[in-house]
């Protein structure tokens, strides 16, 4: 299966799946009986308050707590509430899907299939696949997640892995987990705010970790790119495919810049208006190619408090219309990418988080092919 | 043996190896893997160092470490050129190879610029001028940005006298060129230079010259428009007794991208020369 199409079908997946666990309600599994899809009100030392996902209005329901193995709310966090002291986990990141195996691995991948007993998925380290008998459970990172053993078991390998949920397993390590937990890995140079402009030490570990984190997501954008051009696809996965796209930038006023064999200028266009003309361009059938990114130019600290690199892209595009190319070229690309660091609120508390994003797209140089 | 000959020559038993080319992608991949596509990838391939594309494509592709840095220099070289100076190439090269301490290029050294062809809008007409610019560093943090120093053009005085230039002290020091504006061709100039509010953030002051302060009152005033960088020249005066410059071929050959297109052997005050004369640097 093309990379495309396994994209696609990660996406579809996510959307159509209703199973238990990825419906948008949290849930509460039960020790010795069937979960409860619910939305959760309070969560205290003894009860568990909720109200039917249908009716939010209506009474709350109470469960005590030590008849609950393991809760999981819409955003991901989940909770165990029979561990002591037990709090809520933050399952989630961003960049990347979780798949948790029965050797308390934690995977941080970027696209992920389940395909009969096989889950299939990608990684910066390419192509892989594990069979759903080593799988406990998987957290996508929309906040969606499916069980693959009982709830019981899930809930035991949970405890076992504790916090560390949000740390990379060893043979995944070049993978895009973005909140680093152990603070032998959180970038803690500097505790000034991102405005100040003031420089940022990061380890060379830290630099190749996020350096790596950028190739990812500029190929992760090469496969946008194929799907939103793509005659044959959908328009519902087409506009599906551009808000992901949009995602890996920083923000929506960054510049792509556009050549073409028919013209001497260059044209510069925001990120949205390049991708709709992409999803809309006059061809019967469109074939885009994006060769693998790779950093060129490695992250260097600007005045500002960001961190700036380059990556490289080559394009190959041919357009058809009544099976004939009309037009085709090669395209070099280049990607300026931003490291920065930004605060949310996570369960009330403020926190720093780091990632990387891509921003301003130059065209290199456009050839015949 | 001409000059191609002579600098392709370590390089042919690696493209003896694209007979056994995969898929129709491979030349485009091949080429892609040898074109140096950024000016630092030029840097960092000068210098051998260990982090760099083309180790890393040489080693997964054919299993190669060892890659000596002669080779990768002359691979540098612009070899469609035709009337290079052999002689002074060959020296060139061993000063390179042979001297203790080995000579590097280095990206926080400012003895290296951007020299970069523009196009405008001035009074509704198409006008042309070049921009020099370079990297300002902070020595502690390393942290940088790049300035404009100098710029020339039909419709600017051409005298070099230097001026004070009055600087709103509500400008957005945030607001500048980051160390990485190279990888896009400084496309971010269209932006920056339309922020008016801003414009001081993207040159220095205290040592700005007479053309200079037109160009950004022009700029300022929105009678000047910046609309592309055309073309972009590196100037490289980092290397003891030599000047080279840089510059980007487009083709489709493993001998493409940022290569030195020009290399002149001077003395140490022909180079204070060249930075007032050629690149007009106050």
């Amino acid at each position: 299966m093309t990379q495309k199409l396994s994209l696609l079908s990660s996406l579809l997946l996510l959307l159509i799946v209703p199973a238990i666990g990825q419906a948008n309600n949290d849930v509460i599994y039960q020790l010795d009986d069937e979960p409860i899809a619910c939305v959760i009100t309070e969560v205290t030392e003894q009860v568990i308050r909720y109200k039917h996902p249908e009716n939010q209005e209506g009474p709350d329901y109470i469960l005590k707590k030590d008849r609950a193995l393991l809760i999981f709310k819409e955003n991901g966090d989940y909770m165990l509430p029979t561990e002591d002291n037990s709090e809520w986990v933050s399952g989630v990141s961003e960049n990347n899907h979780k798949i948790i195996t029965k050797a308390n691995e934690v995977l941080a991948v970027q696209f992920i299939e389940v395909e009969g007993v096989d889950i299939k998925y990608q990684s910066s380290r390419g192509n892989n696949e594990l069979p759903t008998e080593k799988v406990l459970i998987v957290i996508y990172k929309d906040g969606r997640h499916e069980l693959y053993d009982s709830p019981k078991k899930v809930a035991q390998g949970l405890a076992q892995i504790g916090t560390q949920i949000n740390e990379v397993a060893s043979n995944e390590a070049s993978t895009s987990v973005t909140e680093a937990s152990n603070p032998e890995n959180t970038v803690t140079a500097s505790t000034s705010d991102i405005s100040s402009g003031e420089a940022v030490e990061l380890s060379a570990e830290q630099k190749t970790h996020f350096e790596q984190m950028a190739e990812v997501k500029a190929n992760d954008f090469g496969k946008y790119l194929n799907i939103i051009s793509d005659k044959k696809e959908d328009e519902e996965d087409k506009l599906y495919a551009i808000e992901g796209a949009m995602k890996l930038f920083i923000d929506d006023s960054v510049k792509i810049e556009v050549s073409s064999m028919n013209r001497e200028q260059k044209r510069q266009f925001l990120v949205p208006e390049y991708l709709n003309r992409l999803r809309m361009l006059p061809y019967d059938d469109v074939k885009l190619t994006w060769m693998n990114a790779q950093l060129v130019s490695r992250l260097r600290p600007g005045q500002d408090g960001k961190w700036y690199g380059v990556i490289a892209a080559r394009q190959l595009f041919r357009g058809y219309i009544d099976n004939k190319i009309v037009y085709q070229d090669v395209t070099d690309k280049n990607m300026e990418v931003v490291l920065m660091r930004y605060e949310v609120f996570d369960e009330g508390v403020k926190k720093q988080k780091w990632d990387v994003f891509l921003s301003d797209i130059g065209v290199q140089q456009t050839r015949e092919k | 043996m001409n000059t191609k000959q002579l600098l392709l020559l370590p390089f042919l038993f690696l493209l003896s190896s694209v007979s056994v080319a995969q898929d129709i992608l491979f030349p485009y991949q091949e080429n892609f893997a040898w074109q140096v596509k950024q000016i630092d990838e030029f840097m960092d391939r000068f210098n051998n160092a260990d982090y760099t594309p083309i180790r890393r494509y040489l080693k997964d592709e054919y299993n190669l470490d060892d890659v000596s840095r002669l080779d990768l220099v002359r691979s540098l070289f612009n070899m469609e050129k035709q009337d290079w100076d052999q002689e002074r190439v060959v020296q060139f090269l061993n000063q390179v190879n042979d001297t203790v301490p080995p000579p590097y290029l280095d990206f926080y050294d400012q003895n290296w610029y951007a020299e970069l062809d523009c196009a405008g809008e001035y009074q509704e007409e198409k006008v042309d001028f070049t921009l020099t610019l370079s990297l300002q560093v902070d020595e502690e943090t390393k942290a940088s940005r790049w300035i404009i120093n100098s710029v020339q053009g039909d419709f600017l005085p051409n005298d070099s006298s230097a001026l004070a230039f009055g600087v709103d002290s509500t400008y957005d020091a945030s607001k500048t060129l980051n160390p990485a504006s190279f990888g896009t061709d400084f496309m971010a100039l269209v932006d920056a230079l339309k922020d008016t509010a801003n414009l001081e953030g993207y040159v220095v002051p205290k040592s700005i010259n007479r053309p200079l302060v037109v160009f950004m009152n022009l700029l300022y005033q929105r009678d000047l428009i910046f609309k592309q960088v055309d073309y972009i020249t590196y100037h490289f005066l980092q290397i003891n007794n030599w000047i080279f410059q840089v510059q980007d071929f487009h083709r489709e050959s493993t001998n493409s991208g940022w290569l030195i297109n020009s290399l002149v052997a001077v003395t140490e005050d022909e180079k204070h020369e060249y930075r007032k004369q050629v690149l007009h640097l106050p």
